[in-house]
């Protein structure tokens, strides 16, 4: 499990200078909070996901600079950073954008499609990860309510702030697909031109390789000697 | 046409409800059900609270006990017809003979469904489950055209129903033993098609390789969308050629014949996909629903929906499969 994390292009890219300069013992707590909440308002996730064994993953956001390790006890589930080298001590890996991880948490989005179009990655114990998968989606998950109860009696407040903060994540992403166009679309446009070269001389090829043989008699051209469907000669 | 659509946990029963449902098909935890995946189906008090939940909204639940039962482990089958009709499912989805009559002589008021996996295709076939076991709806397999659906429909005075959007099986249902063979376990009597415990994926620089047990299933460049690791979409190379022998990737989608169906007489349509979440549930009920209502009401009932369904297809490409079909 140790294929490389290509980063994917969102406003959590952005996070990263700041992130790198939070004490590890916040981002720790920070973890730490998040699953004794998750834990409290979803149990069954914990008990239905660890019915056969319990397990380890990691979570790679392609996004951000930081994998996090996730352990999965229907009675001590831990969420940390993970450490380095700690990539083979988990049963399985899920690589892919931070927006697409949390739409699966809360089953906002479909973990098949997602894969189907490589935005999500998966590597180790398949069966593991679909288990949780399953799990997931068959609870209700809501983020926002979850955020607001931690901070008590500042939550309607936090709301408020969380409501303005997809909002501004919203117009980032926008402004950052744009700036991503701008600079992809020449390369785009000289790659569909090579491509439609590349075509055209394939053809080319292929029509010489074809009036070749016509003119080859016969009982000089080449035979394969491979037959793949060939069967063994009877004795 | 009466929509009928997949959950695979109360969440999604939930959620294909309150996109617009008609019938939600669900299964109970445990081999008797074709998707049998980890994490995912119902327990027995699950499935109640589901029903009383459906029922309450005008929705009705059918429960699929759809693999065949193995020599020896037969209560396990009966218990889980015996519990569905105790818990009030309003059909329960069969296709085994041994259980279709077990069924029969057990809940005669139960109203039976032969499921796809029965793979009854024909008139005979057909007529011989509706007079041995009173089944009252077909679930046809995904190999008829249109003119055969509507030539069946005038001749066999059962429901029909077909499927209408999502994975394709080849065309062999009920009878499948390719995933067997590769990993032990069967779609047809275990509910397992390319159990995950098999699967594994390895990112080899830019590729993907796929893998089920020892057979590489495919090998996908780093421009392609990926498909479910079964050997019967796996790209093989013979000859010196690589390419899908069996069937490609792809998900059937009827959005652009519903008319023609009704006009064949289909009674309902299935969207397949218990093992999917429940985003996509209430994407594709929600678009089905909406085409449904616009065709009821005279309009195109395409409009806006087919770009949308393509994201969640396997593969991402869609095809209309035999309903169309240009082969024999």
């Amino acid at each position: 499990m140790s294929s490389t994390k290509r980063p994917s292009f969102t406003p959590f890219l952005l996070v990263n200078p700041v992130l790198r300069n939070v004490p590890t013992f916040a981002i720790e707590r920070l973890c730490r909070h998040a699953m004794t909440t998750m834990h409290r308002r979803h149990k069954s996730i914990f008990e239905r996901v660890t019915e056969h064994e319990t397990f380890s993953l990691l979570i790679s956001p392609t996004d951000l600079d930081m994998d996090l390790f996730l352990v999965l006890d229907p009675h001590k589930p831990e969420l940390r950073p993970a450490q380095k080298g700690e990539e083979n001590a988990v049963a399985a890996r899920i690589i892919g954008p931070l927006p697409a991880l949390l739409g699966l948490l809360e089953g906002k989005s479909d973990g098949d499609a997602l894969f189907f179009s490589r935005a999500l990655r998966i590597e180790g114990r398949t069966d593991l990860v679909v288990a949780l998968r399953n799990a997931l989606d068959g609870e209700d998950i809501d983020l926002r309510s979850a955020v607001s109860e931690s901070f008590g009696v500042l939550g309607p407040a936090a709301r408020i702030a969380l409501r303005v903060a997809e909002r501004v994540y919203q117009q980032m992403q926008s402004d950052m697909n744009r700036v991503a166009d701008t600079l992809i679309s020449p390369i785009e446009k000289r790659l569909n031109g090579l491509d439609r070269r590349l075509a055209d001389q394939g053809e080319n090829i292929a029509g010489l390789e074809k009036s070749a043989r016509r003119r080859t008699p016969r009982s000089n051209r080449p035979v394969s000697s491979i037959d793949d469907f060939a069967l063994p000669d009877h004795p | 046409m009466e929509l009928v659509c997949p959950a695979g946990t109360p969440a999604s029963l939930r959620a294909a409800v309150e996109a617009g449902a008609d019938v939600v098909y669900c299964g109970f935890r445990d081999a008797t059900n074709a998707r049998n995946f980890p994490g995912l189906n119902f327990s027995r008090t699950e499935l109640a609270e589901s029903v009383t939940f459906a029922h309450k909204h005008g929705v009705h639940v059918y429960l699929a006990c759809n693999t065949y039962p193995k020599a020896g482990s037969e209560d396990i089958w009966h218990k889980a017809v015996d519990d569905a009709v105790a818990i009030g499912v309003d059909a329960v989805i069969l296709a085994d003979i041994g259980l279709l009559r077990y069924a029969r002589d057990k809940h005669p008021d139960a109203r039976l469904h032969l499921s796809v996996q029965a793979s009854a295709s024909n008139e005979e076939a057909i007529r011989f489950y509706h007079r041995e076991f009173g089944v009252r709806r077909v679930v046809l397999p995904r190999v008829l055209s249109l003119e055969e659906i509507r030539m069946l429909n005038r001749r066999i005075g059962v429901e029909t129903e077909v499927f209408a959007f999502g994975g394709m099986c080849v065309m062999a249902e009920g009878r499948c033993s390719l995933s067997s063979y590769a990993t032990g376990e069967s779609p047809n009597m275990n509910g397992v098609c390319s159990p995950a415990s098999y699967v594994h994926y390895e990112e080899r620089g830019d590729t993907t390789v796929s893998r089920l047990g020892d057979f590489t299933i495919n090998i996908y460049g780093s421009d392609e969308k990926v498909g479910y690791p079964t050997l019967c979409k796996g790209r093989f190379s013979a000859m010196g050629k690589a390419g899908y022998l069996f069937e490609e990737p792809t998900s059937l989608d009827v959005t652009a014949i519903l008319p023609e169906l009704a006009d064949a007489g289909v009674t309902a349509l299935k969207i397949e996909g218990r093992q999917r979440g429940k985003a996509y549930i209430s994407q594709v009920v929600g678009a089905f629903r909406a085409s449904l209502d616009r065709i009821a009401s005279g309009q195109n009932g395409q409009a806006g929906i087919r770009g949308n369904l393509t994201s969640l297809s396997e593969g991402q490409t869609d095809t209309t499969g035999a309903y169309r079909r240009s082969w024999q």
